[in-house]
């Protein structure tokens, strides 16, 4: 009875709920807080500005990043950042999908973009295409007062082309997470290259360590995304890593899609899928909408090819 | 008494006469502070404390600063009058057998170092480096 009245005034009281927000009225430190604000401020002066969240995996570097962007919104009188499976403009997965979505955040007139590398650097040659990326959309969309805050494990990967450049202006490292908040240390683009340096310095199997050598700019914690966000988000990062899983399948397989038999075949996309269909070959498997077939299939157009010729 | 300049090595007919000052000067600092301390440990065992030696070090001390001080603050203004009257405190108060007074003195004569930078020890630039953008641009990053 006495353990029933207590779990009504629990629940009444709203005690049973996570924290959402510390007593500042934001989900993550004020010191945090203002580097996002002086941030802004500069992307609005129309200089190039990257914030870099970095980080383990699973230690909560998106729900920071989502944050960070919802702050930035609010900065602008925008609602929060959309997260809907098939309706997330401010969140894109990999290096295709953010330069897609930086294009509609400019068209939108939304002000900040979070680019989730997620498994870009699964692929060799990955990082390298990654880092030219990069330097052509900055050197491209500095003039689109958009923010991006980039995601990926280590910032040390990045060109230092983008250094020389000076577009990340600010690292979060993800440092630890419990079931209530992450932890982070923060370091300007000054820090940042301290840590680079030590990067260098030490042995392959010790970089890590680097972030140990540099005193940090500043400290903090972030809470979690309240449930429902959570689970959105949640759904939008597992979708994304299915989907990485099921071309990482496809390609432990050997199977092939209509870009990779054109490419083999040195011949365009619109010959090959018209071959396909009049030699009625199935695919093997479908992904979304891409279509993967077996190796046999692309020894029966090179068979039509050196028939032809 | 600390002693850090000896005029009979040879070393020091090398060295620039304003370095040598500087640290004589440092060196009647240290003596004061020393007197201080043996004054303070006297006073409070109960022992009659050593006034004559803390007024005898920290006149030698004012004396090492007389000729900048009175430069500094013997200056007349347009109608001939000084415009400040802490020169003459100072050989006033000098002349006084109040502890606390004599401390006064070497208090101000402190201060006066720290101003012309001799005793100035904490010349770091402080700036607020929880703001990324300001570490940044304290240290060249634009």
């Amino acid at each position: 009875m006495i353990g029933q009245v207590l779990k009504l005034i629990i629940e009444r009281m709203g005690l049973d709920k996570m924290q959402d927000t510390y007593k500042h009225g934001l989900p993550f430190s004020e010191s945090l807080d203002k580097n996002i604000v002086e941030l802004d401020n500069r992307v609005m002066l129309k200089k190039a500005s990257m914030l870099v969240i970095d980080g383990a995996v699973g230690l909560g570097k998106t729900t920071l990043a989502v944050h960070c962007a919802d702050r930035v919104n609010a900065l602008h009188g925008v609602d929060p950042i959309k997260l809907e499976l098939k309706d997330h403009p401010q969140l894109a997965m990999g290096g295709a999908d953010f330069l897609k979505k930086m294009r509609i955040c400019w068209e939108l007139n939304l002000p900040v973009i979070i680019y989730d590398e997620a498994g870009d650097f699964t692929k060799r040659g990955a990082i390298s295409r990654f880092n030219s990326m990069l330097n052509r959309t900055f050197e491209t969309y500095r003039g689109f007062k958009i923010l991006v805050i980039l995601l990926l494990p280590r910032f040390y990967v990045l060109d230092s082309h983008l250094f020389d450049l000076e577009v990340p202006r600010g690292l979060i490292h993800v440092v630890d997470r419990n079931e209530k908040y992450a932890d982070f240390s923060g370091y300007s683009l000054v820090s940042m290259n301290w840590i680079r340096y030590w990067v260098d310095k030490l042995p392959k199997a010790i970089r890590y360590k680097a972030y140990d050598k540099v005193i940090p700019n500043i400290r903090g914690h972030s809470l979690d995304l309240d449930s429902v966000r959570s689970k959105q988000l949640d759904r939008i990062s597992t979708r994304e890593k299915i989907e990485i899983l099921k071309k990482a399948e496809v390609k432990a397989d050997g199977l092939l899609s209509y870009k990779d038999l054109a490419d083999k075949t040195s011949r365009s996309m619109i010959w090959v899928k018209k071959k396909v269909a009049e030699m009625k070959m199935k695919e093997s498997r479908k992904i979304g909408r891409v279509k993967y077939f077996k190796e046999d299939v692309l020894n029966r157009l090179v068979d039509v090819i050196e028939g032809n010729d | 008494m600390i002693k850090m300049v000896d005029f009979n090595n040879e070393t020091t007919v090398g060295t620039p006469a304003v370095d040598v000052v500087r640290i004589l000067i440092l060196q009647r600092r240290a003596d004061v502070i020393e007197a201080l301390e043996v004054y303070n440990k006297q006073d409070d065992s109960g022992v009659d404390p050593p006034l004559p030696l803390v007024k005898s070090r920290i006149y030698s001390f004012f004396l090492e600063l007389q000729g900048a001080l009175k430069r500094k603050l013997c200056k007349k203004d347009k109608k001939g009058k000084n415009k400040s009257n802490d020169y003459d405190w100072l050989i006033k108060q000098l002349k006084s057998n109040k502890f606390d007074e004599l401390v006064d003195v070497f208090l101000y004569l402190n201060e006066y170092l720290d101003s012309i930078k001799l005793t100035r020890i904490d010349t770091k630039e402080q700036y607020d480096r929880s703001s990324f953008e300001t570490d940044n641009r304290k240290n060249g990053i634009r």
